[in-house]
């Protein structure tokens, strides 16, 4: 009798747990098939299925943290070999599009790599596409010029599109010099 | 003799009056559509009492506000601050990443190189004047 209720709590854990895993990773969803409005036109990330993407966050308003990312990235990328470079694509995906439209995040980007696509989406859209790749955002007010800001997971996230699956994640503090070796692994 | 050594002291506190010393100040260089950059310096207190940064002002814009980024929760933030102390005797670093003095509604675009005069209020009224360089950072 014991051995019975024991296991039919195991179930309901189990059943509880995956239920809401379920809600929680959105196990529909792929942003393989969403379409994306980029800097260089309409994609969608399966187009790049034969690559490695790697994805950041961030904000143009935001002076400080966002383009010291951007600039380690584009140092990381030159310490590739051409070849190398191939092998992967740097995405940046804006967390702001109330206050940034699709030019100035060109003109952003174009400033630290001409081969750096930057992704504008709508708040629904964005906050599906962060969720599956576990970035965390959020709004706050600000008693500043800038009115409000954003919160944000500072992390850089590999993504592999054809095992559609996230390779692994760089901490915001990793110097160039470790996520360059770490690349250069795949 | 009484005149020429009143004029000796006033020398002397003329050039020994601020408190503060500023250090390797540096604007960002940031891509010209941007209108909004971020400053970093280094701030080195000799005398014998905490100093308080409470206004930074420039003719490059009319909006700079004091900054900090605390990492927290998994989240790089951003916040406005009122006041940036200098313990006595002791220096900090705003550098990228901690404190910083952003720079809003740029009036004209930065151009590598150039250096802006800056004025700097403390909480005791005083004002110290410095020039920080604009650079790739």
């Amino acid at each position: 009798m014991k051995l019975f209720f024991s296991i039919l709590i195991l179930i309901g854990i189990l059943f509880y747990s995956y239920k809401s895993n379920q809600t929680h990773n959105n196990f529909n969803y792929n942003p393989n098939e969403i379409e994306l409005d980029a800097t260089n036109g309409k994609l969608k990330l399966e187009m790049f299925s034969e690559k490695i993407i790697i994805l950041y966050f961030g904000f143009l308003s935001c002076p400080d943290f966002c383009p010291t990312t951007l600039s380690k990235i584009s140092k990381v990328f030159k310490g590739l070999t051409p070849d190398e470079q191939k092998k992967f694509q740097f995405f940046f995906i804006d967390l702001d599009p109330k206050r940034d439209d699709i030019k100035s995040i060109t003109e952003y980007l174009n400033f630290f790599s001409k081969d750096f696509i930057g992704v504008k989406m709508n708040d629904r859209q964005l906050l599906s596409f962060s969720q599956f790749f576990k970035i965390k955002y959020r709004y706050v007010p600000l008693n500043s010029e800038l009115k409000y800001t954003v919160d944000h997971a500072a992390d850089l996230v590999l993504y592999s599109p054809s095992k559609k699956q996230i390779l692994e994640k760089f901490s915001h503090s990793l110097p160039a010099e470790s996520i360059l070796e770490s690349l250069k692994k795949y | 003799m009484i005149k020429l050594f009143s004029i000796a002291v006033g020398l002397f506190y003329f050039f020994n009056a601020n408190a503060l010393e500023i250090l390797n100040a540096k604007i960002k260089l940031l891509p010209p559509a941007s209108k909004t950059t971020a400053m970093f310096l280094t701030v080195k207190n000799d005398s014998d009492a905490d100093q308080k940064i409470v206004n930074i002002k420039s003719k490059i814009s009319d909006e700079i506000e004091l900054h900090n980024m605390i990492m927290e929760d998994g989240m790089m933030k951003m916040r406005a601050t009122n006041e940036i102390l200098i313990p006595k005797k002791s220096s900090v670093e705003l550098k990228p990443g901690g404190l910083h003095v952003m720079i809003f509604n740029l009036k004209s675009a930065l151009k590598e190189n150039d250096e802006h005069e800056f004025i700097m209020e403390l909480s005791n009224k005083e004002i110290i004047k410095f020039k920080a360089l604009v650079i790739p950072l």
